[in-house]
């Protein structure tokens, strides 16, 4: 068999029904089995310029998504997301698989990872400095990144920012951006280049498809990043982009309330926290239209500096 | 503001840590219970002079540094401080006794 020189479909499917697909995603090893094509699919669309796994021998999540049973097939495919051999979801039906497959990622870290302050946020680079911006889902966080990456930003992450407990870096985990309805076809207008992931339809969000992230070409450099500024976006329709200071105070418990573990850290959690945001300048940005957003954000200090 | 009212007794309920952020207002984490609370500035330096040991509201202003109060003024200074206080009282930061 010849070396193994990228991660192409023929490998992605082979492994994803042998031993698992290890697919190194940050500081994160993924282990992942599925014998959907859907979910090979998708995987060679999204992952293809990943770094070739360094093991394949120790990760961190072992996850799989298969068909359910027999029985249940009669009824209607549905499929199962199954983490280090346990079910810790209902199943979904066969075309939400690819979603499920990403939303489960997503819980590996979620419920995971203490060494780090986790905060629900996308973060992006520029010229080495990171911006921070967390938002509850529906805020326009992953629609506003997806614009700023495929304008040349770096980004690191679409859902978690990991935020180093000792100083404020953040380290990158960088996976497609996950888009909703209308934003699939917003951002798709926006740049025709765009590649997307496998949709899927009726999920609880509606229509979810993920966009491929890597295109950068420190994609995959895995050196923390400092952290220089938060800025809590807000999609408003039809409202004038705006960036305005938000006080330090108030910031810190805007991305507490975003935080998966600020609490279960504890103390430690409240002093990343207050290093976090004593390195910040912190802003609430409000948009609708992604072509002044992104000028704005080409006329930050970080990038102009 | 009742002459009951201002030798109420306070003192520190819990130990916290403090982010004074520079705008104004001052982050408090609540060491015993995890809880983390935005207070004013004036908040924060009651809490640092408040200790173990009960202290009156007339007592603990005349130990606010640097602060001056017009006599006919004190009355409703008192009252301000003593809502602080009840604030405070709330998020389980200070304590009567």
């Amino acid at each position: 068999m010849p070396p193994v020189t990228s991660l192409d479909a023929a490998y992605i499917k082979s492994s994803l029904s042998h031993a698992g697909l290890f697919l190194s995603v940050g500081p994160v090893v993924y282990q992942i089995k599925s014998n959907l094509p859907i979910v090979a699919e998708g995987l060679a669309k999204l992952y293809s310029d990943y770094p070739l796994p360094t093991t394949q021998e120790f990760s961190d999540h072992l996850i799989a998504i298969n068909r359910q049973g027999i029985l249940r097939n009669i009824v209607g495919s549905r499929v199962n997301f199954s983490y280090d051999h346990t079910h810790p979801f209902d199943g979904m039906t066969l075309g939400q698989a690819y979603a499920f497959l990403e939303w489960g990622m997503n819980w590996c870290i979620s419920v995971h990872h203490n060494e780090y302050l986790k905060i629900h946020a996308a973060v992006l680079a520029k010229n080495g400095k990171a911006i921070v911006m967390p938002g509850e889902p529906g805020a326009g966080k992953s629609t506003l990144s997806a614009a700023l990456m495929l304008k040349g930003w770096r980004l690191l992450s679409d859902e978690h920012a990991l935020i180093k407990l000792d100083e404020p870096k953040v380290v990158p985990l960088c996976r497609p951006v996950s888009l909703k309805n209308e934003s699939i076809e917003i951002i798709q207008s926006f740049d025709n280049s765009a590649v997307f992931g496998p949709a899927s339809l009726d999920t609880h969000k509606g229509r979810v498809a993920h966009l491929k992230a890597d295109i950068h070409p420190d994609s995959h450099d895995a050196n923390a990043i400092k952290v220089t500024r938060l800025i809590f976006p807000r999609f408003v329709p039809n409202a004038k982009t705006n960036l305005s200071p938000k006080t330090r105070a108030e910031s810190f418990m805007r991305a507490a309330e975003q935080s998966f573990n600020y609490s279960t850290l504890g103390q430690q959690g409240f002093f990343s926290m207050k290093g976090l945001v004593s390195a910040c300048e912190c802003s609430e940005f409000i948009y609708s239209d992604l072509d002044s957003a992104v000028a704005l954000f080409e006329q930050l200090d970080m990038v102009t500096a | 503001m009742s002459a009951d009212e201002s030798s109420l007794s306070w003192k520190r309920a819990v130990e916290t840590q403090k982010y004074w952020s520079g705008d104004g207002l001052v982050v408090c984490y609540d060491e015993l219970t995890g809880d983390t609370h935005v207070v004013n500035e004036f908040a924060a330096n009651l809490l640092d002079i408040l200790s173990d040991e009960g202290v009156s509201t007339d007592n603990l202003c005349a130990s606010i540094p640097n602060l001056s109060v017009p006599e006919e003024q004190k009355s409703d200074f008192l009252e301000y401080v003593n809502n602080i206080l009840l604030d405070l009282c709330e998020y389980g930061l200070v304590e009567q006794g």
